[in-house]
């Protein structure tokens, strides 16, 4: 079953983006197990990031940096890169670096 | 007081991360409500609660510095980005009526245009001007845009800073565009045009506030951005300045005091607190945007702190009190400052310092026959005369500033940029120059009658 959910990039993460702020995306289903924050990085740098991975994340996990919302909330609360995706949640990347 | 015990863990704490499920999430720690975002390590805050403790936290900082009284005008310098757009707002706030305990002064907001620097075209710099406005205008504050070009005029403030109601143009006169443009080229690194532009904005900043009657310029450096300037002004050779560059209140300016009242948010806080708003920041290019984290010091260092900070939350908070305990004496307006960014001068050093020992091994390495410890060269002295007298104060009429001489009237960190750049003359703003060469002419004859002095 695909799962949509949106994201949103700001304080100059957009600019990675090809200067997009939001997207709509629905992810395919994965066989082994649910979808977590940690795919969903992966999903993104393979299919939405447009130049320089590097700026967005890092090893696993996003660039030090970058705040992560998930529906209006810190993910420091929610688990970070282990929070499982549900149908509609809303994931907002904000840069808080110098100059995006 | 300080009571660490031999043998105790001294390891700064380290980010928990918990396996979240459902119903778990953790409460605020104030209501318990279920909390939207975590500040500190263990302090987890819901939305309202977040809320009021920024808008206290920024009032609060107004209050015990007793710096800014009723009814006085300031000036609020607005970048567009994350902390201008969080001060503009908590400015907002604070002055409405709902507020509890009113801020009392009376704002005005300024934006510097900075495109001339970017490369960016004249219609690219009209469009961001448009939207800066546009920001500005829904404040109900009033504002106006400058260039950064204003900075290269011959006198030392501008004639007059008018507040503007709508934003038609931007004025930019050719010849100071040609200027600032031949000023930025000869700067070589980008580490040296950062210091430059930050120099050059803060020039600009406190000339036109001096034009418009004001005595405080308001400005929005988080206490993140603050941390990563502390370690990169050390490393740029202002450790001296550290409490200018970093303190809530930048005196270095005899008539103008900069103030920061957002220095004790982080920038977490600060995107936060406009995502809960429903603000939106201007995403406006700077000098190392998409840039590689180690395209200058700066960038380095904010990569250096911000990867810090991600696994060890008190990173920024332990760098910023640090760097607050180092304090300046109250400055008399005797002291010499340096002739570009206005601090006081710290080449005045014994012989035997790091200082010395630096010139002295450059003046070695050059292959120069003269010796030039201390930077001061030996040019051929015509007899001429500044009109005054009867040419017996041999006083150079046509005088050029080298850039030996002009290094002498500067700071250390300032004569690393200016030893950065191509050549100096004529490039540097006229205001610059002329009072750099006064303080070097000043110099020369304090030097020369130094011997009749009695002392004191």
């Amino acid at each position: 079953m695909e799962l949509v959910v949106s994201l949103e990039f700001s304080g100059g993460a957009e600019l990675l983006f090809d200067k997009v702020k939001n997207h709509e995306v629905s992810l395919p289903a994965r066989a082994n197990g649910p979808w977590t924050i940690k795919h969903l990085l992966v999903w993104i740098k393979d299919n939405l990031l447009k130049e320089r991975p590097e700026l967005f994340v890092q090893g696993d996990t996003v660039r030090p940096g970058i705040l992560v919302l998930i529906n209006d909330a810190d993910w420091e609360l929610m688990g970070e890169l282990n929070y499982e995706l549900k149908s509609k949640d809303r994931i907002v990347f904000i840069s808080t670096l110098h100059g995006g | 007081m300080c009571s660490v015990q031999d043998g105790e863990d001294v390891i700064p704490e380290r980010k928990k991360t918990g396996k979240f499920t459902e119903g778990e999430r953790r409460p605020c720690m104030k209501c318990g409500e279920s909390a939207a975002v975590i500040i500190r390590v263990n302090d987890a805050f819901c939305r309202g609660c977040f809320l009021t403790y920024c808008t206290h936290k920024f009032r609060s900082a107004f209050g015990k510095s007793k710096l800014i009284r009723d009814g006085e005008k300031v000036l609020v310098a607005f970048s567009g980005g994350q902390s201008s757009t969080a001060l503009l707002h908590l400015i907002q706030e604070g002055l409405s009526e709902r507020a509890q305990k009113k801020l009392r002064f009376i704002p005005s907001f300024v934006f510097i245009d900075e495109g001339a620097v970017l490369n960016q075209t004249q219609e690219e710099r009209s469009e961001t001007c448009q939207q800066v406005a546009a920001l500005l205008q829904q404040s109900g504050f009033p504002w106006n845009i400058i260039s950064l070009e204003k900075i290269m005029q011959e006198s030392n403030s501008l004639e007059k800073f008018e507040l503007s109601e709508q934003f038609e143009s931007l004025h930019v006169s050719e010849k100071d565009q040609e200027e600032l443009k031949s000023l930025w080229n000869s700067v070589k690194t980008l580490s040296a045009k950062e210091e430059m532009i930050r120099t050059l904005r803060s020039r600009l900043l406190v000339s036109i506030a001096t034009a418009g009657g004001y005595s405080k310029v308001l400005v929005g450096d988080t206490g993140t951005k603050l941390s990563i300037r502390l370690l990169s002004d050390v490393a740029q050779g202002r450790g001296m300045h550290l409490p200018f560059e970093t303190g809530f209140a930048d005196c270095r300016h005899p008539e103008m005091k900069i103030v920061r009242p957002v220095r004790d948010f982080t920038a977490k806080e600060v995107a936060m607190y406009n995502a809960f708003h429903n603000l939106q920041p201007l995403v406006l290019p700077a000098l190392t945007t998409k840039a590689a984290s180690n395209a200058s010091i700066e960038r380095l260092t904010e990569t250096f702190v911000t990867g810090l900070q991600a696994d060890f939350p008190s990173t920024v908070s332990t760098i910023f009190r640090t760097g607050e305990k180092l304090s300046v004496e109250d400055m008399d307006s005797e002291v010499d400052r340096c002739q570009f960014c206005q601090a006081p001068l710290d080449t005045n050093v014994p012989a035997s310092s790091a200082l010395n020992a630096t010139l002295f091994s450059q003046s070695l390495s050059q292959k120069s026959s003269t010796s030039t410890i201390g930077g001061a060269s030996n040019c051929d002295k015509t007899d001429s005369c500044c009109g005054e007298g009867d040419g017996s104060c041999q006083t150079q009429k046509d005088f050029r500033l080298t850039k030996e001489d002009l290094a002498d009237v500067l700071c250390y960190g300032c004569r690393l940029v200016i030893k950065d750049m191509n050549s100096v003359d004529d490039l540097l703003p006229a205001n610059v120059l002329q009072s750099a060469a006064a303080a070097v002419r000043r110099k020369k004859m304090k030097d020369e009658i130094q011997d009749f002095l009695l002392p004191s």
